[in-house]
């Protein structure tokens, strides 16, 4: 005889998911500042009308049915409370530690997806084949997820990994003079403000575009990169509330799939980019997606 | 204007909304340590260069993998990927590198720069290759300006322009010794060592190079050829960061050349060598460069430097008795005082001399004295040294006025200073000035206009100005069309306007010495021949009209130039101390195309087509020896395996003074990683397909394939 206790499982999993769809949901927004939660939720309200979620109210954390927790802290403090969190702009590794250790829990990561990256990389330079990623050990895994689709795509990954900001220095012109772009990775170790000048004076001295890793370095001096930025994130997490409100899933963690492209256009234009335009970009990188 | 209000507010407010939802908002960011405020902005517009679509003029870019690919020794050699562009030993040992070549060593008509100094040599407007301080492996890139380009480097960039820049002491990490050997006598030995500080860094390379040129066993008027080269070098680069604005370069270097030469056939009338020519070479520089960051829209450069070559070349000859052509103390009359006399009589005509030489009652007498003194055979050292030295000094600006407007501007001191016995009797100097601007303007999006212009000063040539218009038109990002007009100027050196040649013998037996009045008419002996410049010389010039493209797509970059040059006021022909025809009667007309053309097919592969067609009309055949009307090369780099690299490479120049010249090369490389530690094998072969000697008789190979392998650690 089979067990039944797994379909009672199911039916009461169905019929509470139900329940949240009926009675809507109880949101609770945590993490940054006052005022940037402030903005957020209203940004939220509105997306979330405009894709007709209307059951959506705002409660404290301890009576959320999911709370949204804004960066690493929020997100590890609403796990505290043993109850949905959804973590914007949560660091990856952080995210998905909680995740396999059976949160019932969600997030979309603060880093960029590399994998977009890359793509980015190959658009603005369809002559690049060999391209470089120089990490550190905690960011080591970006190189491990564009491996096999670099492989796919005929592009030869190089992948140098540093200890710190001082082998950096040691390592970086060496790895530079195999490749033809240089990614950089979202790590807090080695891309930094106090690192920004070495690694974009000496990618440009050996005339080695950087793609990435955010859109400071893009100021600084950085080709291009593609980013989430708080809009993007309003928009992500409404579909996943909206999703939440009707199915009463989260997604599992990843890249948030909305972003925006950041082009310095000094530096493009120096290094003869034939595509400049952000809008085009992000449409062309989407629909390779 | 209240629409103009609106745009700004609506701008304004946009802004605002964007930073509202910044992520991470401000006070996070800065508790993580890089805060939007700290980031500094690295690659400011000042700083950026242009990128080569925008360019006002034809460009060949070397880079570090094209140098890796072409196998290269010497830095010449990397030039014969360059349409339209002669590299190749064209005397023994010596190489001459020319766009657009005319005369066979024709090393005078194109500036070559070395990390913003030239190393145009000032006296006898040339450029030793052989003596520039800077090893292939320490070599950046190379962007060589096909065409005049004085307007941005004043005069001398006439042909065109070569711009060598140097691996940057940051890029250069920990110790590489390496070591290469093969046939043709090639033995290289290298040791760079590069260190970094928290605010910069050094790089110091020590080289030595040595091979025997030519090398096949045959007679060069009846005497072995001799061309066997041992260069030593040294060049030092340091780099220090003051603060975030203000960078301190220090550059340095020597070099000790030692060149087998070959007998010289207007002495072989009149001696015979006891010691064969060897010349011997020193060389020396110390550069200081100072760069400030006043803003992101500008920038400023101060560069001193000072250079000092000394080139001197012994040999020890026995000068033949007219009468009887075998050496004796008759041979002394050539170093008489009575045969200048009839010399000068004879407005220096050497032919007409040596028709009146034994009707010259004085000559006669002399001859006797000589004959019948008793003394020993005529026999000497003859030297023939040059010194030259520079100082420079020189500011430039770069200014981003407006989004659309750039100015690059400058000015320059120099001091140019020559001193040899045997071509100028002393030492002549020369000063300059200069003030240059180029001026980049956007006047609307697809349209690029490029105004410059180089007015400078110097004593011997007076004030020239060489101008250059162009009108770039860029039809989308990374395609340019171009249309560009200059003039420039080649300066007459010191030693065309000071000529003034006195060849003494050197270490004269002890009876010339003591009774020189007696037995040769003066104390101070001469060879009777000597050339003096009237002084009246004017600097060559070039006209050029150009149209070109440069485009890049996806895997495909081009370019391709159509030009028509005119070069005028040649002084084409020979002015050395025996033969000094000295005049601007000169012209010649080139017209053609060329192009470059490199293809990434695959991420393994790089294929790049170079073609060259040029066509010469000349008013004398000296200016048509080195041009090739159908020129080109081909190179292949194939990365077939990890660490594993294999390239090929063709070039042709059909001809060169009437010889086919035709090479393949091939090379096989392969890097190992051992910890931190790499070592890196290499073999490669060059093979002369055509059979041909290059340019000259003389210049054969005893087998048509060199080949060498070369091992380096780097650790």
């Amino acid at each position: 005889m089979k067990p039944w206790w797994p379909a009672l499982v199911v039916l009461l999993l169905c019929l509470a998911a139900q329940g949240v769809g009926a009675a809507g949901v109880k949101l609770a927004l945590t993490g940054a500042s006052d005022s940037f939660r402030e903005r957020f939720s209203v940004a939220l309200d509105e997306e979330l009308a405009r894709l007709s979620a209307d059951g959506i109210s705002w409660v404290e954390p301890r009576k959320a049915d999911l709370t949204l927790a804004l960066g690493d802290s929020a997100f590890r403090d609403a796990l505290t409370l043993r109850r949905p969190v959804l973590g914007l702009f949560v660091s990856r590794d952080v995210a998905l530690e909680a995740f396999t250790a059976g949160c019932g829990c969600s997030a979309f990561f603060s880093e960029t997806d590399p994998i977009r990256q890359l793509r980015l990389a190959r658009l603005l330079f369809p002559g690049a084949y060999r391209v470089g990623v120089l990490t550190s050990p905690g960011s080591a895994w970006v190189a491990g997820l564009l491996g096999p689709y670099a492989e796919r795509r005929e592009i030869t990954l190089i992948h140098s990994e540093v200890a710190d900001s001082n082998a950096l220095a040691r390592e970086l012109p060496r790895l530079l003079s195999q490749v033809d772009v240089l990614l950089a990775v979202n790590d807090a170790q080695l891309y930094t403000a106090s690192t920004a000048r070495l690694i974009l004076l000496t990618s440009y001295r050996q005339n080695k575009p950087v793609i990435g890793p955010d859109e400071l370095f893009v100021q600084a001096g950085s080709v291009a990169t593609t980013f989430t930025s708080g809009e993007d994130m309003v928009q992500q997490a409404a579909r996943a509330v909206a999703d939440y409100e009707d199915r009463g899933r989260l997604p599992p963690p990843d890249f948030a799939t909305a972003f925006s492209v950041q082009v310095n256009q000094h530096v493009a234009r120096s290094y003869g980019v034939p595509v400049l335009n952000e809008q085009t970009l992000r449409q062309q990188l989407e629909a390779g997606e | 204007m209240r629409s103009l209000l609106l745009v700004l507010v609506m701008s304004a407010t946009s802004q605002g909304a964007v930073a509202a939802l910044d992520w991470p908002p401000a006070s996070e960011h800065e508790t993580a340590g890089a805060s939007a405020s700290g980031m500094p902005v690295v690659l400011t517009p000042a700083r950026l260069r242009q990128p080569q679509s925008e360019v006002p003029a034809s460009v060949t870019v070397i880079d570090r993998s094209l140098i890796e690919a072409s196998g290269a020794r010497e830095i010449y050699q990397l030039f014969r990927l360059v349409p339209g562009m002669a590299a190749l030993n064209v005397d023994g040992n010596v190489p001459t590198v020319a766009y657009h070549p005319t005369q066979a060593r024709d090393t005078r008509r194109m500036l070559v720069l070395v990390d913003g100094r030239s190393v145009y040599q000032p006296g006898l407007s040339r450029v030793l290759w052989n003596d520039i301080p800077l090893e292939v492996e320490d070599i950046e890139r190379i962007e060589v300006t096909r065409g005049p380009n004085a307007a941005a480097y004043g005069a001398n960039a006439f042909t065109g322009i070569i711009n060598i820049i140097s691996r940057h002491p940051e890029d250069v990490i920990g110790t590489t010794v390496s070591a290469r050997g093969g046939n043709n006598g090639v033995r290289d030995v290298r040791l760079t060592d590069g260190r970094r500080w928290s605010g910069g860094g050094l790089r110091l390379t020590a080289a030595r190079r040595a091979d025997e040129g030519y090398d096949d066993d045959i007679l060069y008027l009846g005497h072995p050829l001799r061309d066997a080269r041992d260069v030593h070098t040294f060049n030092l680069r340091l780099a220090h960061h003051l603060n975030l604005r203000d960078t301190l370069e220090v550059f340095a270097g020597g070099a000790r050349t030692a060149l087998q030469r070959p007998v010289d056939a207007g002495l072989l009338t009149f001696v015979d060598y006891t010691r064969l020519p060897e010349e011997d070479n020193r060389s020396g520089f110390l550069q200081l460069r100072w760069s400030r960051e006043m803003s992101d829209q500008h920038q400023l450069r101060v560069q001193a430097y000072g250079q000092y070559t000394r080139a001197g070349t012994s040999q020890g000859v026995c000068t033949l008795d007219p009468l009887t052509g075998l050496p004796g103390p008759g041979g002394g009359v050539f170093y008489s005082r009575e045969l200048r006399d009839l010399y000068e009589a004879n407005n220096r005509d050497l032919d007409a001399t040596l028709a009146a030489f034994p009707s010259d009652p004085a000559v006669i007498n002399r001859y006797g004295i000589l004959a019948g003194s008793g003394a020993s055979p005529f026999c000497h050292g003859l030297g023939v040294e040059v010194e030259e030295q520079r100082a420079d000094l020189e500011i430039e600006d770069t200014l981003q006025l407006h989004r659309r407007v750039r100015l690059v501007s400058g000015a320059n001191v120099r001091q140019d200073r020559a001193r040899s016995q045997v071509f100028l009797r002393g030492t002549h100097q020369n000063n300059s000035q200069a003030l240059f601007s180029n001026l980049e303007l956007m006047p609307l999006d697809p349209v690029r206009v490029n105004l410059g212009g180089f007015y400078q000063w110097d004593e011997i040539n007076g004030s020239e100005f060489s101008p250059r218009a162009a009108l770039i038109w860029t039809p989308a990002p990374g395609h340019g069309v171009r249309l560009v007009y200059s003039r420039a100027v080649r300066s007459v050196d010191i030693y065309e306007d000071q000529a003034d040649s006195s060849i003494q013998p050197e270490r004269l037996p002890a009876d010339y010495r003591q009774n020189a009045v007696a037995l040769l008419g003066w104390a101070q002996p001469e060879l009777f021949l000597t050339q003096r410049s009237d002084g009246k010389l004017k600097s060559e010039r070039i006209r050029s009209r150009e149209l070109g493209y440069f485009g890049r797509m996806g895997q495909f970059e081009i370019d391709v130039r159509f030009f028509n040059e005119h070069l005028t006021d040649l002084i084409s022909r020979p002015v050395n101390p025996f033969q000094f025809e000295a005049g601007n009667a000169d012209k010649v007309d080139h017209r053609g195309w060329e192009t470059q053309l490199a293809w990434w097919p695959h991420r393994r592969h790089l294929l790049r087509l170079t073609a060259a067609r040029v066509l010469t009309e000349a008013s004398t055949g000296f200016e048509r020896r080195l041009i090739a009307r159908n020129s080109g090369s081909l190179l292949w780099r194939y990365d077939f395996a990890d660490g594993w690299l294999f390239s090929s490479a063709y070039y042709l120049a059909k001809d060169y003074n009437d010889y086919r010249y035709e090479q393949a090369t091939a090379q096989l490389a392969k890097r190992y990683h051992l910890g931190p530690t790499e070592l890196e094998l290499r073999a490669m072969i060059e093979h002369n397909l055509s059979g041909d000697p290059v340019v000259f008789d003389e210049n054969l190979y005893r087998d048509n394939s060199r080949y060498w392998f070369a091992v380096a650690l780097n650790f």
